[in-house]
This record gives structure tokens, sequence and C-alpha cells, in this order.
């Protein structure tokens, strides 16, 4: 437990406080559907002394707490780590873009899962368009750019960005599909299908990909 | 405390004056305060939010807010929600007219926070919004909908007039909604807060159109 938390502690970096309690109340950054009932995560540590859920706050001024947490607020049978920084209401954009990156990078949470309304609330959606607009638009505007940026690329930039920025989207979609696959069992149809012929699914990546490099 | 002349859905109301004048100078300061990270003045803000309405409620947290609509307005800050029902009145006139649009929940309920509740209440009572649009827009809703309604009800609005679409029949309700929805998406402005500015002219101004089926007997034409 103690591990855990310190490694949160260091990726959080100075001006974070923890505390042992729930957060008050406020908006939370993952969508209701994805979080965990209370009820669920009790069960799940219950006999497990390792086990500790933990929330990260970011307090804006005037009374707005962004939180970030993986169990709905309720009854909770686990020991609760909150780790709160207060920001002005300036640094709105920057707090948020903290509980974004540590929801995405320590924790592994898809794009998908969090609350698109807290991100256009923070100004961000330029920067996680994936979050905002609907699947739709993401890839009609990708295919749109698409030629533009190519020729950008073939222009300026060196190869390996065009590769990281697919293997980005290939991660993406994995983490997609591994959800999906929580929710739904019939998602192990699709899953299937990617796994015997995975070259369509890189042709298709690599045809949309290009457009965030 | 705030004391705002007006409920939450001036939140959709295209009209920034409006908002000055009912929500007063004290609230408009501290929207823009709390607005500062995308707008720099009070325009800006009015448009972000109109753009963006799910933002409102989570930028107002905290807020502490009292007035004649204290309890709306509560329940708007502490919870993101915003009550389905209509909010105009409408002069009455007898209408028995049936339309098939099931639209039983007020443009205002764009305002709240998107649970699996509000959800439900969308699917629910709205359920011909989904044959026009596949998802609630959280982005520029009145665009979205100006262009997804049907062009017979929006010109049924117009011709017929607000009035008499509030005083049709979906079953056994009147479509009252349904025509604060209209109004909304031909002016961009919410029909009770004109009604609160004393606009009534504007809101009302089509209930010239209205037929009384009663006066069609007794006007025949030679």
């Amino acid at each position: 437990m103690a591990s855990v938390l310190r490694e949160v502690e260091t990726w959080l970096g100075e001006g974070w406080r923890m505390r042992w309690e729930m957060p008050q109340r406020g908006v939370y950054l993952l969508k209701e559907v994805y979080m965990a009932e209370p009820s669920e995560a009790s069960s799940y540590c219950r006999g497990r002394d390792s086990f500790v859920v933990v929330y990260i706050v970011a307090s804006l001024e005037g009374g707005l707490d962004v939180v970030y947490g993986r169990v709905k607020p309720g009854v909770l049978g686990c020991p609760a780590a909150t780790f709160t920084r207060r920001f002005s209401r300036a640094e709105t954009k920057a707090a948020v873009r903290t509980l974004i990156d540590f929801a995405t990078k320590v924790d592994k949470v898809p794009l998908f899962q969090i609350n698109p309304d807290v991100i256009r609330f923070a100004g961000l959606c330029d920067e996680y368009p994936l979050i905002c607009e609907d699947p739709a638009v993401v890839i009609n505007r990708l295919s749109a750019d698409a030629p533009k940026v190519r020729r950008q690329v073939e222009i300026q930039v060196k190869p390996e960005t065009s590769a990281k920025s697919s293997l980005w989207l290939v991660e993406e979609l994995a983490r997609i599909l591994r959800d999906k696959l929580e929710l739904d069992g019939g998602f192990a149809e699709v899953l299937k299908r990617v796994i015997e012929d995975p070259d369509r699914l890189r042709e298709c990546v690599s045809r949309h990909g290009r457009g965030y490099v | 405390m705030l004391k705002p002349r007006v409920d939450p859905c001036i939140f959709l109301h295209g009209d920034v004056e409006d908002w000055v004048a009912l929500l007063g100078d004290d609230f408009i300061r501290e929207l823009v305060r709390r607005f500062r990270h995308v707008a720099v003045d009070m325009d800006q803000v009015a448009r972000y939010i109109l753009e963006n309405p799910g933002a409102a409620g989570i930028g107002l947290r905290g807020l502490e807010v009292g007035g004649p609509y204290r309890r709306e307005w509560r329940l708007f800050v502490e919870s993101g929600y915003v009550h389905p029902g209509a909010r105009a009145v409408w002069p009455y006139v007898p209408n028995d007219e049936r339309l098939d649009v099931r639209l039983q929940v007020s443009p205002c309920f764009l305002l709240a926070s998107l649970s699996r509740d509000v959800r439900y209440v969308w699917r629910n009572r709205a359920a011909s919004l989904f044959k026009w649009v596949s998802a609630v827009p959280r982005h520029k809703p009145l665009e979205v909908f100006r262009e997804a309604f049907p062009l017979w009800l929006r010109e049924l609005g117009r011709s017929r007039g607000y009035v008499w679409v509030a005083w049709t029949k979906w079953r056994d309700r009147r479509n009252r909604h349904l025509a604060e929805w209209l109004y909304w998406l031909d002016t961009g402005r919410m029909p009770h807060v004109d009604a609160i500015r004393r606009r009534a002219n504007a809101v009302y101004e089509t209930a010239g159109c209205t037929k009384k089926s009663a006066a069609e007997n007794l006007y025949v034409s030679s």
C-alpha cells in the first residue's frame, strides 16, 4: 500500500497533500458509467491489506473540486487516500491536464472514459479531440486532413514521428477493445478478427493515424 | 449572496444584454472570473456557454445563490441538474389537433449534466428527438438542432404560431415543450426569459396566426 502511495506522490510532484479520506464532493473526471460501485470495490479489497483506493483532487478556488477516482462516491469498505492540491482559476487548464495525464498514463484509462463536459469546461477540446468530438467527426477530420498532413510529413517530419503517432493510435484502439470486452462479451469476435488479420487494422491505422502528426 | 432574477435557462438565451439585466453585475463578474481560462469578457463567456451548455453547471459549482429562483439554482449549482419541465406560459387557445411528436422536455434540459438518469429522461420523454439526432449534442446544440429538426415542424411554428403548437396534443398532453423548442430554434432565445423581460409581443405575436375552429364556421368566405 505504502509503495503505491509513494509512487503516486512521486508522479504528482510538489504541492499535493495526502489525507486518509474520501473526497468531499466535486465533479468527476470519468464518466459515471465507467466508475465502479463502492460495494464492488469493497468486496474486492476485503481480506487484502495492500488494496487502497486513490483519489486525486484538483481544488479550484471558488469551490470547484475536479476529482479523478475509479470508484463512485459512497460507503466504501476500503482505505481511501485523497491527494489534493489547490489551483487558482487561471490554472484550470493545467489542473485538469494533470488529472488527465494521471488517468491515461498511470492508470491507463482509455480517453473515451473521460467526461467530455469537464474537458469542455477546461477548454481542452483542441488538445483532446477524441474526448470531445463524436468518433465519426474525428475520423472525418482525420481523412480530410490526411493529404495535407502527408505532404508536410514528406517535407519536414522524420518518419519515426509518424510511426510514433500510429503506435499511439494502436495503443488507444487496444485499450478501447479491452474495455469494450469487459462491458460486452460480443466484442470478443471483433478482437478475434483483429488478431486473425492484423495487417488490415495496421493499414487502416496508418491511413488515419497521419492526421495526428 | 447572488440573487439573479431568472432561472439557469438564461444560459441558453442568446442575448447578452438580458444576461446582464437579469443576472446582475455581481453575478456577471463572478461568471467572468470563473471562466477566465477560456474567455476574457462577458461576450466571450456568453458565447462559450451558449456553445457548450454542459460547461455552465461545472463552472458554477460551489456558488451561493439566493433570490426568487434559488431552488433551481441550488439544484443546478450543486448537482448540475435542471428540471425538464416547460417554463413558458402560453395564452389559451382551444385546440384539439394532435401532433405525433413526442418532445416533452424543455430545451433548458440541455444544461443538465448527462448522468444515466438524465439520459433516460431524454430517451423516454423526448423520443422523437432521436429520430433526428443520434445523441444529445454537447457542442453548439442550437446549430445542430436547427439542422436536425424537420422542416415541416419548423414551418408549423411559423405559420400556425407557437401558441397553437403549445396547445396541440401529444396523446393526452399538450405540446408546451415543443413550442419552446420551436421558439428557441427560430430566435435563439428562451420564451419565458423574453416574457420576464416583458417582450410578450415577441413571444405571442404568432398567436394572431392561430385559427380558431369555431371562427371558421362563423366567417365563411362568400
